[in-house]
């Protein structure tokens, strides 16, 4: 688990937003660079992925954290000279066509940007082509799929199935609380998870 | 009514009861919660069954004549499509508008209830939910007073006074026409769950636990008279099936255990408490994993729900609230869309051998058997509960 | 969204069940002449229903 000592940091893993905010302005006016700021929000955030994951954050901690961050994130981002800058990736993500679920990619969506990836996040009922067109637009190593309804799988295959036969060189991350072993290798898929935050993990691998 | 069906409406009802008794029937009950399946299995198409109650309705008859259930939770839309374009409601899509004419209906959720809203919604829900929140949920009444907007109240009023007309109808047919039972009666919620899911949305609610506690638990203190009577108007008196209780933000991991305890289960334990103490009985439909209340839920009055188990590890359901609460579950719904019946035999035998033995066990799917479920795998449920579930 | 501003109630503290008091009605309606319990009762029946319509869009 990290070791947090940056008081930022700490605010944020604590959720307590009043306190984020103020040291985002204060850093600011003290002419602290937009980069370390952020660098600093997102060691607090992989905190709050830590806790959540050995079960001491909820989702009530993590919503609310993700508020936090979004809050913090809109008085930094007009500062952030040409956006690309300081990300450790891309990584397109998506609900599956049929699905209009994002409750869980949503999460997935926050800890990834909050641990330095740039997400671009296509949203819900996502037809296949638009997965492949983002990914090829921004070069991205790697395509997470969401999913929700038993009733929407056969679309997930779809897409995983179409992404494969583009012959893009992308791995293909499969996420949903009924996801499965069995499920990722009836698809195709390159990895597959039903907890979020091991999201973060299998990006690590990706972008080693 | 037709004899024989006269008996076998009265064989089923009396095993189905017998289980919520705690006692133990002729057989192991089956109850599926069955929704787009049926159509499938009927022939029409979702958008047929969303659309157009007669159809709706008629899907009900067909699965009748084919399985043998000892409860069955009515026509497979809740909801006329055809209404909730009457008053431009927004928060459902259904098939054959937003989505192709076989998908699935999808719930859109939004804040449709904003912070500042709270204290006239605790002054007095019911005005407020006409004045403030139906103007923002139905687009034919966002000006309220216009010439639309007074007409979508006509249609809506109407259109629900049709619907319920048309299903009370149905299942004088269901019971006389094929003994058919009902699976429940009556609806009510969780009053977290009433302010969680349509009014303030996922983010909305979490934000105010943090927020604004104190208005969450006035609120909560508001709905708890409403949710009570609001089960007793739905159950139209009637008292000896349960009343269905579609739980959602209380499963694990939504609320933290303090959070749960504070703002989840108080309100929810007093609506159950009010409802047993009239006589109604509670199925307690936990949606998701509810394993770590299972000790709080073992507080209430034996017999008072029955607790319908998804992803709640059945064996610590059947340790903590075995002997108190009949149980209901758990094939789950993957199998049944992806699995062979051979697996779905062996999870059904499984079921029975560890957790119907002292009775008070109903087989049932985890979750609603949607559209994706095959027709061999739910014949296994039933065959095998018939076969292998005999006392 | 439409409607961003919070309507002032007419009324406060109703019971459920209730969307116009009868004793409110009663008031308004004056002398009865014939028994007030008839006129109370189908009042109260459909309010009732209109309380149920409102109700139903938040309940689910």
């Amino acid at each position: 688990m990290v070791n947090l000592t940056d008081e930022l940091s700490i605010a944020i893993a604590e959720l307590d937003g009043d306190k984020v905010m103020a040291l985002v302005k204060e850093r600011l006016q003290a002419g602290v660079k937009p980069l370390e700021i952020v660098k600093k929000l997102q060691d607090g955030m992989t905190r709050v992925g830590e806790l959540f994951e050995t079960g001491e954050f909820f989702l009530s901690e993590l919503i609310n954290c993700g508020e936090i961050m979004k809050g913090a994130m809109a008085e930094l981002e007009p500062i952030l000279a040409g956006g690309g800058q300081g990300y450790r990736g891309n990584i397109v993500i998506g609900t599956v066509k049929g699905d209009i679920h994002d409750l869980g990619k949503n999460i997935v969506v926050m800890l990834l940007k909050g641990t330095g990836y740039n997400v671009i996040d296509l949203g819900v009922d996502v037809a296949p082509e638009r997965f492949i067109e983002a990914v090829k637009e921004n070069n991205a190593p790697l395509l997470a799929l969401s999913v929700l309804l038993t009733s929407c799988l056969d679309s997930m295959k779809e897409a995983v199935t179409k992404v494969k036969e583009s012959g893009l060189d992308v791995k293909v991350l499969i996420g949903g609380p009924i996801i499965d072993d069995n499920f990722r290798e009836y698809c195709g898929a390159d990895f597959s998870s039903n907890i979020a935050s091991e999201g973060v993990k299998i990006a690590e691998k990706v972008f080693a | 009514m037709a004899d024989d069906k006269l008996k076998l409406y009265e064989e089923r009802k009396k095993r189905f009861l017998a289980a919520m008794n705690l006692e133990k029937p002729d057989k192991v009950p089956v109850r599926l919660s069955l929704s787009e399946f049926v159509a499938k299995h009927a022939g029409y198409t979702l958008q047929e069954i969303y659309y157009d109650l007669e159809k709706n309705i008629d899907s009900i008859n067909k699965l009748l004549t084919d399985f043998d259930l000892d409860a069955i939770t009515g026509a497979p839309s809740l909801w006329w499509a055809g209404l909730h374009d009457a008053v431009g409601a927004k928060y459902l899509k259904f098939a054959g508008r937003e989505l192709d004419p076989n998908t699935q209906f999808q719930y859109h959720e939004e804040a449709y209830m904003l912070p500042e809203d709270y204290d006239a919604f605790i002054e007095n829900p019911t005005e407020w939910i006409l004045n403030t929140f139906l103007p923002r949920l139905h687009e034919e009444l966002s000006e309220p007073g216009s010439y639309r907007a007074n007409l979508s109240l006509i249609k809506g009023a109407a259109g629900m006074a049709m619907q319920q007309g048309m299903n009370k109808k149905a299942w004088a047919t269901w019971a006389a026409e094929y003994g058919g039972v009902p699976a429940f009666t009556a609806m009510s919620k969780a009053p977290f769950d009433t302010l969680a899911d349509t009014l303030r949305g996922l983010t909305g609610i979490m934000l105010d636990l943090y927020q604004r506690p104190e208005k969450v638990k006035a609120a909560l203190e508001v709905l708890i008279p409403h949710n009570i009577f609001y089960g007793m108007a739905t159950s139209g008196g009637e008292m000896e099936f349960p009343l269905f209780m579609p739980l959602h933000r209380g499963s694990f991991p939504f609320l933290n255990p303090k959070q749960w305890a504070e703002f989840y289960w108080p309100s929810l334990k007093q609506v159950i408490e009010a409802f047993w103490s009239k006589g109604k009985r509670t199925l307690f439909f936990a949606e998701g994993n509810w394993t770590p209340y299972l000790e709080s839920i073992a507080e209430l009055p034996e017999k008072s729900i029955v607790f319908h188990v998804d992803m709640t590890d059945m064996a610590q359901a059947k340790k903590i609230l075995g002997g108190r609460f009949c149980l209901s579950g758990n094939v789950p719904n993957m199998m049944l869309a992806y699995g062979k019946p051979e697996e779905v035999r062996d999870y059904v035998k499984r079921l029975i051998d560890e957790y119907a033995g002292d009775g008070g066990f109903i087989i049932d799917a985890a979750a609603v058997i949607q559209g994706d479920a095959r027709e061999e795998n739910i014949r296994a449920i039933i065959e095998t509960a018939r076969e292998y579930g005999v006392y | 969204m439409a409607k961003e501003t919070v309507s002032k109630n007419t009324f406060k503290n109703l019971p459920p069940g209730v969307c116009v008091p009868w004793e409110q009605k009663a008031k308004e309606l004056g002398e009865i002449k014939g028994d007030p319990e008839i006129i109370k009762n189908q009042w109260e029946q459909l309010d009732a229903f209109a309380y149920m319509y409102l109700w139903w869009w938040v309940q689910r």
